[in-house]
């Protein structure tokens, strides 16, 4: 199974731990690989820091976390790139250049277009769930 | 660059790679240490602030959407 966290799950792992950090947790314990890009690294940094104003410290240390237990992609260049259409997204477009057979959102714009070009967009508590019922998760 | 950082960089170049794979198991497990310390002390505060998985996602797409 290939995952790709949205920035989210990073931010929730990092403040919240819980089911986020569960998640996380049950996903490599599962063996599935996780994929991200430069760009969901540096919006969870940015979330930590500049919206909740936490240290940089922190910001940078929870950006390289997630990027050791994640293989990175690099999608191709949009050729008409369109600024805030969620289909245009560029975490979208690298869930979608990992080849992802899910990608965890919470993002509400993101959500409302599953399933995209064959990639099954799905909650944080949906894939809560997932791992609950199929046991990689005790509840 | 300091002269020690560059000393501890050429000390690394000189490992043979059973050497450079435990340095790096071992770098990883302190990075991975002084983040639960500081991951620690954010939740706290995050509970102080009332910090919930919805103000987490608003947050997310206030900076991607700027809505």
């Amino acid at each position: 199974m290939k995952v790709f966290f949205d920035t989210n799950v990073y931010v929730a792992e990092a403040l919240l731990g819980g089911a986020a950090e569960q998640m996380v947790a049950a996903t490599i314990a599962a063996r599935w690989r996780i994929f991200s890009r430069g760009y969901v690294l540096d919006e969870t940094q940015r979330v930590l820091t500049k919206k909740f104003g936490f240290s940089r410290r922190f910001g940078r240390l929870t950006r390289e976390r997630a990027r050791r237990r994640a293989s990175l992609v690099v999608p191709p260049a949009s050729r008409h790139s369109v600024p805030q259409d969620p289909a245009d997204s560029p975490v979208l477009r690298a869930a979608l250049a990992a080849g992802a057979d899910l990608f965890v959102t919470n993002d509400t714009h993101l959500l409302a277009l599953n399933p995209f070009q064959g990639l099954r967009i799905i909650s944080m508590t949906e894939y809560f769930n997932m791992l609950v019922n199929e046991g990689h998760i005790v509840s | 660059m300091s002269p020690q950082v560059d000393a501890i960089l050429q000390q690394i170049e000189r490992l043979d790679e059973a050497d450079r794979l435990l340095l790096e198991e071992r770098l990883q497990e302190l990075a991975e240490t002084a983040w639960k310390q500081e991951a620690e002390n954010a939740r706290a505060i995050a509970r102080q602030r009332d910090i919930d998985q919805r103000t987490i996602d608003d947050a997310v797409e206030d900076l991607r959407y700027g809505s």
